[in-house]
């Protein structure tokens, strides 16, 4: 799967009406998408179940367009599968059944719902009722069928929703699978989540879209993104510290142990432990301080700056700069920040100015090549684009 | 496909037990009433039990509880949304829905209608296999209307209309009112044998009976196809 699965140009959408709450949105919204697993971080309020409502062809865009396996998103259904936050089944269906019914309607052939389930170690729910299911145990078997069904593309809501570190590394080495021959559209409200499930990132936030350079998927990995750092308390000393790097240096989740030779102000030492999963981490970290036996002032995971970004978008879609036309297409970013005037189709929303310059996406070599070893980034459109589309060097905000 | 997402609303309405009580309760009241008839020497029982407790109360009720067996409890768009996550065509979904709710309540209001006839069938009745035939024939397209006007409430907002329909059908469907003349009440009551509708003949509210129960199928799916 080279082409684009999923690509969206220019997107203006709005979500239905309900009591009480401000409809969702979409501003301008342009990227695409092929195989891999592509992370959006993002809350229901920002937009992200409009994006899969429109991608998924339930909702019509007002302006701008949406193909799906390059064709309306409405005639590709069946080679969509969408795992929701809800995870509706029909409830007086077994799951065995379900896995049936799933085949049937993909036009797939049946296979045993056991051999379906298996791939998240989900094979006891066969015989269960629909009804009689957790919404824990709804998601797997939504997740399982989606994974294990011919879909090109998956839709993917909060996929680590609740699950513990050791089950959350076994979902996201199945979406990875799946992601060999799929494109995987992932959403969640964490950083986080996106960041360890995401070969490919980006922001969704109050219905602005802004894509993410693809290093930042996966934390950690090359980099030692993910990082700890622990205050021994002083009553330890050095010898405290040097017992909380030795538990730490046997954890398969850590990679890297340093420990600051420079006591603190208040005399504590710091010791800084890296890997490549926080959670992961997080765990390791809390085992070694009860191995060591040692009292600790502070435990403080490193801030993933995607937060940060979120914050920034955030805020400035609240309050734009004075002078800024109100919200909507007319919202983004004047041509000086690297939005192309009306006419054009900006693909992303140029980022706020406080967002660190290593978050942005890495221009590409040339337009339409993508960089070498991975996926292009999602600023750049595909070829089948038109020229038009590029964007320019987004300079002002670089 | 439509096989597929019709096995849903069947598995629900053959393997919910609680959403047999209403449909068992109303038959069993219709069956009451045609044996009371029958008991009291009624000479024309199968007439007076058919267009007064099976017309005017089983027969809806009976709809009524179909469809809500059929889809759930819930509405039609929350019905379907388990089988559209699999990868159904909501449309599809939805039809299948309301056909497999229209059909059944059709079935069951043309059966209850005929043993009712059967059992409280008096001397001044018609002959029994003509009235059994027609009995038959008339609630089962009077049934089937019920539903599908049921699955358009259904299909309104979360499903509570439903409820608000079968009033609705109660207020304006008194058989001398221009009101009834879009409702199924007053046309079921007159093909039952009770008073005309708006005066119109029996053969014009079958064939309103029938336009009644193509558009209320049309305006559900329609409704029912939206995302909920």
């Amino acid at each position: 799967m080279s082409a684009a699965a999923v690509e969206l140009v220019s997107v203006v959408a709005r979500g239905p009406t309900e009591r009480g709450r401000v409809p969702a949105s979409l501003s301008n919204v342009s990227f695409y998408a092929s195989a891999g697993v592509f992370a959006i971080v993002g809350a229901p309020r920002d937009g992200t179940l409009l994006l899969f409502d429109v991608i998924e062809g339930r909702v019509a865009p007002q302006v701008g367009r949406v193909a799906v396996l390059g064709v309306a998103p409405g005639q590709a259904r069946s080679r969509v599968a969408r795992v929701s936050m809800d995870a509706p089944l029909p409830d007086a269906l077994r799951v065995e059944e379900i896995c049936d019914v799933a085949a049937d309607l993909r036009g797939e052939p049946r296979r045993p719902a056991v051999e379906r389930l298996g791939v998240l170690g989900a094979a006891g729910l066969a015989k269960r009722r629909a009804s009689t299911l957790s919404l824990e145990e709804r998601r797997t078997v939504s997740l399982a069928i989606a994974l294990t069904s011919r879909a090109d593309v998956l839709l993917v809501e909060e996929p680590l929703a609740a699950l513990d570190p050791v089950a959350s590394g076994f979902v996201i080495d199945a979406l990875r699978a799946r992601a060999a021959n799929a494109c995987v559209l992932v959403t969640t409200a964490s950083a986080r989540d996106a960041t360890r499930a995401g070969d490919r990132l980006g922001l969704l936030t109050s219905g602005m879209f802004m894509p993410l350079a693809p290093e930042h998927a996966h934390v950690g990995v090359g980099a030692d993104l993910a990082s700890i750092r622990v205050l021994v308390s002083s009553a330890h000393g050095k010898a405290g510290a040097a017992s909380l790097v030795g538990a730490l240096s046997g954890h398969e989740a850590v990679l890297r142990v340093e420990s600051s030779s420079a006591p603190t102000t208040s005399g504590a030492s710091v010791v800084t432990a890296f890997g490549r999963d926080l959670a992961l981490l997080a765990n390791a970290v809390t085992r070694a301080i009860a191995t060591a036996r040692v009292d600790v002032d502070l435990v403080e995971p490193s801030t993933l700056p995607l937060d940060a970004i979120r914050a920034a978008m955030a805020a400035r879609a609240a309050s734009p700069p004075p002078g800024t036309p109100p919200p909507g297409r007319t919202s983004l970013p004047p041509p000086s920040a690297g939005v192309p005037p009306s006419g054009g189709a900006p693909p992303s929303v140029a980022p706020p100015s406080v967002v660190p310059p290593s978050m942005l996406p890495v221009p590409p070599p040339s337009a339409g090549v993508p960089p070498s070893g991975g996926a292009p980034p999602p600023s750049v459109p595909p070829p089948s684009l038109p020229p038009a589309s590029v964007p320019p060097p987004s300079g002002g905000a670089r | 496909m439509i096989r597929a997402v019709a096995f849903v609303p069947l598995a629900r309405i053959a393997r919910t037990p609680r959403g047999w009580a209403p449909i068992a309760g109303w038959s069993a009241l219709a069956i009451v009433a045609a044996v009371a008839a029958r008991v009291g020497g009624d000479t024309s029982g199968a007439t007076h039990v058919l267009r007064g407790t099976l017309g005017y109360v089983a027969l809806p009720l009976l709809a009524y509880g179909v469809v809500a067996a059929a889809l759930g409890g819930a509405g039609l768009r929350a019905s379907v949304r388990g089988v559209v996550a699999l990868g159904a065509d909501p449309m599809r979904a939805a039809l299948a829905s309301v056909l497999v709710a229209t059909l059944g309540a059709a079935v069951a209001g043309g059966i209850l209608a005929a043993v009712v006839c059967a059992i409280a069938h008096g001397p001044t009745d018609p002959p029994l296999l003509p009235d059994l035939l027609a009995s038959f024939g008339v609630s089962f397209l009077g049934a089937g209307t019920y539903a599908a006007w049921f699955c358009v409430g259904s299909a309104i907002g979360r499903g509570g209309m439903r409820g608000g329909l079968l009033a609705l059908d109660w207020f304006l469907g008194a058989p001398g009112g221009f009101g009834a003349i879009f409702v199924p009440r007053g046309h079921v009551t007159s093909l039952l044998g009770g008073q005309a509708c708006f005066e119109l003949s029996r053969r014009t509210s079958s064939v309103l009976l029938v336009v009644l129960l193509l558009v209320c199928l049309v305006l559900a799916v329609r409704l029912g196809r939206r995302p909920s």
